[in-house]
């Protein structure tokens, strides 16, 4: 792998860190197993995509696709909350039906190419701008999360009938969690349009699976319990989970091509989480 | 003080498996007063806490505290006055959280939990102050994560959740039941004398008759959603655990 690859790895990496960020908000903050990200990481990028093809600056233009992104997490939360519609199910719908919308806010097109325009990363270094990017979106939700409102936040994920005995609006702050986490993902969505300098309807296929990887993997880097490192870890498990995955298609003894990436990818998820599982039933057995 | 006014609960209302758990109970408990309640299993004990506690609606009758009318309140804003320790210290604390934030979190009841640090030298002060009153040593143990407490240990922190933001009824759902009788007794010495020096109005439900009888300034029998006894401290004098675990089994 080149050091241009290398690079061009751990700037994908820390974009879908932070989409993993979002999922980590939902899986295990608060529980919610929200499926809108496939949907709601392409309304960020086509919302970025549109704006900067019409010649707004690209911070606003990334500012809108997050908040695009947190609208896509308040209808599945609202469907969920008011609707009494399973986790599962409101994150299907509101994916299913993002396709039409996000076609609808791309103009009708399925790629809104911009090559020509300038975007957040046209003067600056790249992987400068997403480290900077990533790290306050560290310390942002990190802070949230350490407050007495990311407490009742965790609190709901984790036991949701003493939250209620203890004052807490269950259906409120399941709802902040959601918008939150689809906030932070339609940002990831906007900055992987600028990235890439288009728009794709397919931009969002496999989010859930390769964000759970990151997670998933960043507790195997990072297994301590603090919300600091928990959030760190998303970043780092996703910078590593696109090295991975760079040098296992770099591989020409492996013969793995492009077309593999979803095969190795569900194949990385299934390893790591069946690992740990293994080895605690050889010690139950001991 | 909490005041019910003639209560009514219906559970499974239009099915089948309707019934009438609570009929036409009144009950005062006077400010600081701890009352006991036993009865069988399906008496309507626990309906009758989620009920004072919200999360199970009334037909009809009226829940005051200190005069305020609070039946239509939901139960998260209920919340500000009626704290609860649940049976099961498993689900008592939160246990993937320090002793610290499940303090932190029981601390904001009632109030607006904002952005401010949940940690600040005022709060772990009053914390370790409250947690000695247990003699268990939990005070010198506030970061540490919950899920490595023992039972008994979960639920005497528990019950220093409850009791932290000073809300005006205190529910103890059977909260020794899951515990061996050595915690079991010394969960209840400290709830007594917790409740003694907080002064909390508080209602416990138990099936442990030595308790019933042992503590508390009243105790009230339900059957079938009635109060159907009640004896007061000096009337539980010469009764023994045996006399009333012999009255409980003739209804």
């Amino acid at each position: 792998m080149s050091l241009a690859e290398l690079l061009i790895g751990i700037e994908i990496g820390l974009i879908y860190g932070i989409v993993a960020i979002g999922i980590y908000l939902t899986f295990k903050i608060i529980d919610f197993p929200d499926l809108t990200c496939d949907g709601s990481f392409v309304t960020g990028a086509a919302t970025s995509s549109i704006l900067i093809k019409s010649g707004y600056n690209p911070w606003i233009a990334i500012i809108f696709a997050a908040l695009s992104g947190g609208l896509a997490g308040l209808a599945t939360s609202i469907l969920h909350v008011y609707g009494k519609i399973t986790s599962l199910l409101a994150g299907i719908l509101v994916a299913f039906m993002l396709y039409s919308v996000n076609l609808r806010i791309m103009g009708g097109v399925s790629n809104l190419p911009f090559f020509n325009n300038e975007t957040i990363f046209t003067n600056y270094n790249p992987l400068f701008i997403l480290i900077t990017i990533s790290i306050f979106i560290w310390v942002i939700l990190s802070y949230i999360m350490n407050s007495d409102f990311g407490l009742s936040l965790r609190a709901i994920g984790q036991n949701k009938i003493l939250s209620l005995s203890y004052g807490v609006n269950l259906s409120l702050l399941t709802i902040t969690g959601i918008v939150l986490s689809n906030t932070v993902i339609g940002l990831a969505g906007g900055l992987l349009s600028q990235h890439q300098s288009f728009g794709d309807i397919s931009q969002g296929i496999g989010t859930v699976i390769t964000g759970l990887a990151a997670v998933i993997l960043g507790e195997k880097i990072l297994p301590f319990r603090s919300i600091w490192s928990g959030i760190l870890s998303c970043l780092l498990g996703s910078i590593l989970y696109r090295l991975i995955v760079a040098a296992a298609l770099n591989s020409e003894w492996i013969g793995l091509k492009t077309q593999d990436l979803n095969l190795i990818t569900g194949i990385m998820v299934v390893l790591i989480m069946l690992l740990p599982r293994r080895r605690s039933q050889e010690n139950s057995l001991c | 003080m909490l005041k019910l006014e003639k209560i009514n609960v219906v559970l499974g209302e239009g099915s089948q498996l309707r019934r009438h758990v609570i009929q036409d109970l009144n009950l005062e408990v006077k400010h600081g007063e701890f009352v006991i309640i036993i009865g069988s299993n399906g008496a309507g004990k626990s309906t009758l806490f989620n009920t004072i506690s919200g999360t199970t609606k009334l037909k009809s009758g009226k829940i005051k505290i200190n005069d305020s009318n609070i039946t239509k309140l939901p139960a998260y804003k209920r919340a500000k006055f009626v704290a609860k320790v649940m049976q099961n210290p498993a689900i008592a604390t939160i246990d993937d959280m320090t002793i610290e934030e499940n303090l932190s979190f029981a601390f904001m009841r009632g109030k607006k939990r904002g952005l401010s640090p949940h940690l600040n030298e005022d709060r772990i002060s009053l914390f370790k102050e409250k947690l000695s009153l247990l003699e268990m040593g939990l005070e010198h143990r506030l970061f540490e994560l919950t899920s490595s407490l023992s039972g008994g240990q979960r639920q005497a922190l528990s019950l220093i959740m409850a009791i932290l933001a000073n809300s005006e009824i205190l529910l103890l759902d059977e909260i020794t039941a899951a515990l061996d009788p050595k915690t079991a007794d010394l969960i209840m010495r400290i709830t007594a004398k917790i409740v003694k020096e907080t002064k909390h109005t508080t209602i416990m439900i138990t099936h442990n008759m030595s308790h019933a009888l042992e503590y508390g300034d009243r105790t009230l029998l339900i059957s079938e959603g009635k109060i159907i006894a009640e004896y007061r401290e000096k009337e539980k004098v010469g009764i023994t655990a045996l006399d009333l675990a012999a009255r409980f089994s003739k209804i």
